[in-house]
């Protein structure tokens, strides 16, 4: 026996399953993620560092938990950090799988008692009934400018995620403030935070914005300049806003399918024998958003 | 608080099975090696060392000779 790592240790588990992405690796370059000819990655399961860390609620609430966990389970995937926030819902389904078995329990509230309503569902069925992201998402505006988006990174997904989170604690301390001055202040301050969130996921999510062609030029002037897209936006018509957020809410549907019926137990029980308390609700996959969304 | 309390009983958990099977497996594993496997295999190295662990033990009293 050797007390030195064995180098060839990372070596040792073999793919589970593989599984393709919401994105199909359409907005990445080879410097975040190495795709195979197949379309499909390798997925390894979770090894016992790597449950520890997707328990760790620091972790998990900065998104070091699941970046290093997809970077230690997807091996292909070189920049997880980078990776849009649909394909990362996607791989910790496959981790799941990958780790636990076919099965996975999800729930959700049921909107009669507020009871939670769990289910088991087949991660192998999630996987293959996700949808696909278009090719491209673009608009344009009334004055002739073509507005091309790409889906959200996991990176912003988890700005948003602590923002909410802190939003939440600070609107419980809000609620302790006797000074009704300082109450408005302190709301004021949180819902400056939000508004600044919201408007840098709008900037992360436009790429391009393209000009036609003034007279006397023959090329259309593609902007891709992160800091004028911001000056733009700050500047631009609310219906540009809002037409972007409208993007961004299809954007944000693509992938697997997280709307699921769910039946409640106890509210069953209190229907004749025979019939079942069913209700559709969003299921919650990802361990993050379980914390940052609570 | 739950889901916090939940995580954290979770920790121990693992942090227990792996000790456990470095300690079972009397020097045959090391704890990189144990923290390196994933669950089935975790799973499959308990069961072969209990089956071991059997084996050395003979036969149990309520079995015929």
């Amino acid at each position: 026996m050797s007390n030195t790592q064995n180098p060839l240790v990372g070596h040792f588990r073999t793919p589970k399953l593989y599984t393709s992405l919401p994105s199909q690796g359409k907005f990445y370059d080879e410097t975040i993620i190495d795709l195979p000819s197949t379309g499909e990655l390798p997925v390894f399961p979770m090894t016992a560092k790597d449950e520890i860390m997707m328990k760790n609620p620091d972790a998990l609430l900065n998104g070091e938990a699941v970046a290093q966990v997809i970077a230690s389970c997807i091996p292909n995937i070189l920049a997880p950090r980078r990776l849009v926030a649909n394909d990362v819902d996607a791989l910790l389904v496959a981790i799941q799988g990958a780790t636990f078995g076919d099965e996975l329990d999800v729930g959700a509230p049921c909107p009669q008692c507020t009871e939670n309503a769990s289910a088991i569902i087949s991660t192998e069925a999630v996987l293959s009934n996700m949808d696909t992201l278009d090719d491209t998402y673009e608009f344009t505006t009334d004055s002739g400018l073509l507005i091309s988006m790409v889906p959200f990174s996991y990176e912003t997904a988890v700005k948003a995620g602590v923002a909410n989170f802190r939003s939440e604690r600070s609107l419980q301390s809000i609620a302790n403030i006797e000074d009704e001055l300082e109450k408005i202040k302190a709301f004021n301050t949180n819902f400056i935070e939000l508004a600044n969130l919201n408007f840098d996921i709008l900037v992360d999510c436009v790429n391009t914005i393209t000009m036609p062609p003034s007279e006397g030029e023959s090329e259309p002037v593609v902007v891709k300049d992160k800091e004028h897209i911001q000056e733009f936006l700050e500047n631009c018509d609310s219906s540009i806003g809002k037409e972007l957020e409208r993007f961004i809410t299809d954007m944000g549907d693509k992938g697997i399918q997280k709307r699921m019926q769910l039946t409640c137990e106890p509210c069953s029980e209190k229907l004749p024998e025979g019939e079942e308390f069913t209700f559709e609700s969003a299921v919650n996959f990802n361990t993050v958003n379980f914390f940052t969304a609570s | 608080m739950a889901y916090l309390r939940k995580l954290n009983e979770d920790t121990e958990a693992i942090n227990k099975e792996v000790t456990e099977m470095v300690i079972y497996a009397q020097g045959s594993l090391t704890l990189s090696d144990v923290w390196s496997m994933s669950l089935p295999q975790r799973q499959l190295t308990a069961k072969i060392i209990n089956d071991l662990f059997k084996a050395k033990a003979g036969k149990p009293a309520t079995e015929d000779l």
